[in-house]
C-alpha cells in the first residue's frame, strides 16, 4: 500500500494512493460564497469544476501556506466525485503494509475521516480515509444529484 | 412825533390821549341828541297844529250849520253861534302855528254876520261863503305850517291825509248839500238845484277816504275802524233817501235833511276820532323819542365817565410805582442799597401800589417791574459782595506774582551762569570731537589693509574646494561598481529560482508517475524505483538551489552595506564642499563688508568734522543765550512794575466798591 503524505497543523497524514487521480500545482481557485472556512474554493480540472478541501483548516488548524510544495491531491470521492484535497508539504510517497497500521485509541466523532496510524521515524503518520471527508449536509450541497 | 411826546408825562400823555377819544364821542353825542330833539321838536309842533285844527274844525262844521239853521231854527243858531265863539275864543289861545291874519279875518266876518241878524238869506250868503273860505284857507296854511300834511311817520300820514285834506273839503260839500236841501227842495222847482248840488258830491273821493283811513287803521288806533263803517252805512242811507225823496212830500223832504244831518254827523265823528288818533301818535312818538335820547345820553355819559375812572386808575398805578422805582434807582444810584432793598420790599410795594396781597398769576406789568427792581437790588448787593471778596483775592494773587517775579529773577541769574559754565562745556567738546576725527582716519587705513588679507584667504578656500570635488567624483564611481555587482547577483538569484522551480515540477512528476506505478501494481515495480529515483534527484537539485540562495543572499547584504558605507562617505564629502563652499561665501561677505566699510569710515569722518562744527554753533549760541537771558531779567522788571500797577488797580476797586457798603 502507498500512501501520499502531506502536512497539515504541524503533523503528517496520508492518503491511500489508490484514489488519488493526480497531484496538481495549486492553481488560482475561486472562493464558495458562505461556505466553511476549510472549502478553499473550485477549480477546473480537465473539465469539470471540481471542489477543494483545505485540510489543514478542517483538521482544525491555520489554513494551507501559499508554498511551492503545498499542493492538491485529485481525489476520487466514494467512487464517482472528483475532489480536491490541499496540504502543506505533499512531496513524498511511502510504501507500507496494513499490517504496521495500528488503532490511534481515540476517535472522534466530529473527524470520521482520521484512521490508523503508522510509526515513523519523523513522527506517527495519520491516515486520512477520503470517502468519510465531508459530513452529509456538505455532500449533500456540493453533489446534490446523488 | 416822539420827540414831542417825551415832554410830556405819563399821566399827560394818558390826558391827551382821553380827549383825543372824548372829543369825537362828544360830537357823536350832540348829532344825536340834536337829532332827537329835533324829532320831539317837530312832533310838539305837528300836536299843538292839531290843537288848533280841532277848533278849526269845529269852526269849519259849526259855520255852515248856523247858515242852515239861521233861517228857520233860531234857538239852535243862537247855540252854534255860542259855539262858534268858544271855538274862536280856544283858538285865539292855541299855540298853533296858525295864520293870525286869517283868523282875525275870519273872526271879523264871524262879528259882521252876528250883527246881520235877521238878514235874508241872499245878504249873509256871500258872508258865509267867506267865512269858510278864509277857515278852510286857514285849515289849509296850518297843515302846511305845522308840517301835519308832510309828516314822515307812515303811520300817522295816512291819518292826517284823512283829518287835513279830505275830511275838510267832503264836509264842506255836504253842508252845501244839506243847505241845498233845507232851502231848494221846499221851493218848485228847486229838485234840479239840489240835484246839480249832489253832484258836486264826489263819492269816489269819499270811498277813496276811507281805504286812505283803513291803511292807517294797522296802527294804535282801534275806533276808526268802527267809525268808518258808520259813516259809510250813513253814506249810503243818504243816498237811498236822495234817491227816493218826494219833492211833494214834506216829510220825505225832512227826512232826507236829517239823513244828511246823521251823514254829517258820522262824517264829524270820524274826523275828529281821525284828529284825536293822531294826536295819539304824536304823543307816542314824543314819548319814544325822549326816552331814545335818554337811553344814548345816560349810555354815552356813562361809558365815558368809566373809561375816564379806569384811565386814572391805570395812570396812577403805573405812575406811582414808576416814581417809587425812580426814588429806589436814585438811592442805588447815591450807594445807599441797604435803602434800597427795603424800598423794594413786598410790603412797601403793597403800600405803593395800594392793594392787599396779590397772587403772582395776577401781577400787572407795575408788580412785575417792582419785583424784577427787587431781584436787581439782591443781584447787586451779592455782586458787590462778590466784587469785594475778588477784590481781596485779586490783591493776594498779585501778591503773589510779585513773590513769583521775584524767584523768577534769581532763577534766570543762575540760567545764565549755567550757560556760561554750558559754553565753556561745548569748547571742550569741539577739541574732543577734532581728536575724534584723527583716529577715524587712521581706522580707515586699517581697514583697507583687512580687505587685502581677506582675498588672499579666499584664493586658497578656492584650491580647497576642488580637491573636494575630485573626492566626490571618486565616490560617485565607487558607488556605481558596487550597483553593477548588485545587478549581478540579482541575476544569478532568479537562474536560482528557474533551477528550482525544475525541480520542483520534476518532484510533483515524480510524485505521479509513483502512484500511477502504485495503480499499475508489481509490474510497475521497476517503474516505481526509477520514480523515487528522479525524485531524490530532484531534491538534492532544491537543496544546491538553497545553498546557491543562501550565499547569494549574504553577498547581497554585504553590498548593501557596502554601498550604504559609500553613500555615507558621499554625503560626508558632500557636507564637507557645502561647508567649505558656506565658509567661502561668509569670507566673500566679509571682504565685501570690509570694502564697503571704507566708504563709510569716511561718511563717518565728515560727519564727525560737521559735529566740530556744530559744536562751534553751540558755542554761538550759548553765548546768544546768555544775551537773552539778561533781556528776560529786564523784562521781569517791568513785569514787577506791572504786578505794582494792578496792585493800586485793585485798591481803587476796593475803594469803589467800599463806597457801597459805607452807607447805614
Amino acid at each position: 500500500m502507498l500512501l501520499l503524505l502531506f502536512q497539515a497543523a504541524g503533523q503528517s497524514y496520508g492518503i491511500e494512493a489508490g484514489c488519488v487521480v493526480e497531484v496538481v500545482p495549486v492553481p488560482r481557485l475561486r472562493p464558495l460564497a458562505l461556505a466553511p472556512a476549510w472549502l478553499a474554493g473550485t477549480f477546473t480540472y480537465r473539465g469539470t469544476t471540481i471542489p477543494v478541501v483545505d485540510l489543514p483548516a478542517l483538521v482544525g488548524g491555520a489554513p494551507a501556506r501559499p508554498l511551492m510544495s503545498t499542493r492538491i491531491a485529485v481525489v476520487r470521492y466514494q467512487g464517482e466525485h472528483l475532489l480536491g484535497i490541499m496540504a502543506d508539504n505533499m512531496t513524498e510517497t511511502l510504501s507500507c503494509s496494513q499490517e504496521e497500521l495500528s488503532s490511534p485509541g481515540v476517535r472522534m466523532d466530529e473527524a470520521p475521516f482520521l484512521g490508523d496510524l503508522l510509526p515513523a521515524a519523523t513522527g506517527a503518520i495519520q491516515r486520512v480515509t477520503v470517502d468519510r471527508l465531508l459530513p452529509d449536509e456538505v455532500k449533500e450541497r456540493l453533489f446534490p444529484d446523488d | 412825533m416822539n420827540r414831542y411826546l417825551a415832554r410830556f408825562t405819563l399821566a399827560q400823555k394818558l390826558l391827551i390821549g382821553g380827549a383825543g377819544f372824548a372829543l369825537p364821542l362828544a360830537i357823536l353825542l350832540y348829532y344825536t341828541v340834536a337829532g332827537f330833539n329835533r324829532t320831539i321838536r317837530d312832533a310838539e309842533a305837528e300836536r299843538a297844529g292839531l290843537e288848533a285844527m280841532n277848533s278849526l274844525r269845529e269852526l269849519a262844521e259849526l259855520v255852515p250849520l248856523h247858515q242852515r239853521l239861521a233861517a228857520y231854527d233860531l234857538g239852535r243858531a243862537g247855540q252854534a253861534a255860542k259855539q262858534i265863539d268858544v271855538a274862536f275864543e280856544r283858538l285865539g289861545r292855541t299855540r298853533g302855528a296858525i295864520d293870525r291874519k286869517l283868523v282875525a279875518g275870519a273872526l271879523e266876518h264871524w262879528r259882521r254876520l252876528r250883527e246881520s241878524q235877521g238878514a235874508s238869506p241872499e245878504e249873509t250868503d256871500p258872508r258865509y261863503t267867506e267865512l269858510r273860505e278864509t277857515i278852510t284857507r286857514a285849515i289849509k296854511r296850518l297843515a302846511d305850517d305845522s308840517g301835519l300834511v308832510l309828516d314822515p311817520e307812515l303811520e300817522s300820514y295816512y291819518l292826517m291825509q284823512v283829518a287835513v285834506v279830505f275830511m275838510p273839503k267832503i264836509q264842506d260839500d255836504l253842508a252845501d248839500v244839506l243847505l241845498s236841501v233845507r232851502r231848494d227842495l221846499p221851493k218848485g222847482g228847486g229838485a234840479l238845484a239840489f240835484a246839480t248840488r249832489l253832484s258836486t258830491l264826489d263819492w269816489a273821493e269819499l270811498e277813496h277816504i276811507r281805504e286812505t283811513a283803513r291803511s292807517a287803521t294797522a296802527g294804535m288806533q282801534s275806533r276808526i275802524p268802527q267809525l268808518i263803517e258808520a259813516h259809510a252805512a250813513a253814506t249810503s242811507a243818504f243816498l237811498s233817501k236822495a234817491g227816493a225823496v218826494n219833492l211833494e212830500d214834506a216829510a220825505s223832504i225832512e227826512e232826507l235833511y236829517a239823513s244828511g244831518d246823521r251823514l254829517l254827523a258820522a262824517g264829524s265823528s270820524l274826523w275828529q276820532a281821525s284828529c284825536e288818533e293822531a294826536g295819539a301818535l304824536l304823543n307816542a312818538r314824543v314819548a319814544e323819542a325822549r326816552t331814545r335820547r335818554l337811553v344814548a345820553l345816560l349810555i354815552t355819559l356813562t361809558s365815558v365817565t368809566a373809561a375816564a375812572g379806569l384811565m386814572l386808575s391805570v395812570a396812577r398805578n403805573t405812575v406811582r410805582p414808576l416814581e417809587h422805582v425812580a426814588a429806589v434807582a436814585g438811592e442805588i444810584a447815591a450807594g445807599r442799597l441797604k435803602q434800597a432793598q427795603r424800598g423794594v420790599s413786598e410790603d412797601q410795594l403793597r403800600a405803593v401800589i395800594g392793594a392787599a396781597a396779590v397772587p403772582g398769576w395776577a401781577r400787572d406789568e407795575s408788580w412785575r417791574l417792582l419785583d424784577a427792581f427787587r431781584g436787581m437790588c439782591g443781584s447787586l448787593h451779592a455782586l458787590l459782595g462778590d466784587v469785594r471778596q475778588s477784590g481781596v483775592q485779586v490783591m493776594g494773587s498779585a501778591t503773589q506774582i510779585a513773590a513769583a517775579i521775584r524767584q523768577l529773577e534769581s532763577m534766570v541769574g543762575r540760567q545764565a551762569a549755567s550757560t556760561r559754565q554750558a559754553e565753556a562745556t561745548s569748547k571742550e567738546i569741539y577739541a574732543t570731537v577734532e581728536e575724534l576725527a584723527q583716529r577715524m582716519e587712521s581706522l580707515s587705513e586699517m581697514a583697507s589693509d583687512a580687505v587685502k588679507l581677506a582675498d588672499d584667504g579666499m584664493r586658497s578656500l578656492s584650491g580647497i574646494t576642488a580637491t573636494i570635488d575630485t573626492l566626490s567624483q571618486t565616490a560617485d564611481g565607487l558607488s556605481g561598481v558596487l550597483d553593477e555587482i548588485r545587478r549581478q547577483s540579482e541575476r544569478i538569484g532568479a537562474v536560482v529560482e528557474t533551477i528550482t522551480r525544475i525541480a520542483n515540477r520534476t518532484n510533483l512528476l515524480s510524485l505521479n508517475a509513483a502512484i500511477e506505478a502504485e495503480k499499475a501494481g508489481k509490474h510497475a515495480a521497476g517503474f516505481s524505483v526509477v520514480a523515487l529515483e528522479v525524485r531524490r534527484l530532484a531534491d538534492q537539485t532544491a537543496v544546491a538551489a538553497l545553498d546557491i540562495e543562501e550565499s547569494i543572499g549574504a553577498m547581497r547584504e554585504s553590498v548593501q552595506n557596502g554601498v550604504a558605507a559609500v553613500e555615507e562617505y558621499t554625503a560626508q564629502v558632500r557636507r564637507g564642499a557645502a561647508e567649505v563652499s558656506r565658509t567661502s561665501e561668509s569670507l566673500e561677505h566679509l571682504i565685501e563688508y570690509t570694502r564697503k566699510l571704507g566708504p563709510h569710515y569716511e561718511a563717518v569722518n565728515t560727519g564727525m568734522q560737521g559735529q566740530s562744527e556744530g559744536a562751534g554753533q553751540i558755542t554761538a549760541a550759548m553765548r546768544e543765550l546768555s544775551g537773552a537771558a539778561a533781556d528776560t531779567s529786564s523784562a521781569l522788571t517791568e513785569l514787577r512794575a506791572a504786578a505794582d500797577s494792578l496792585r493800586s488797580a485793585v485798591a481803587v476797586l476796593r475803594q469803589g466798591v467800599a463806597r457801597f457798603s459805607e452807607e447805614a
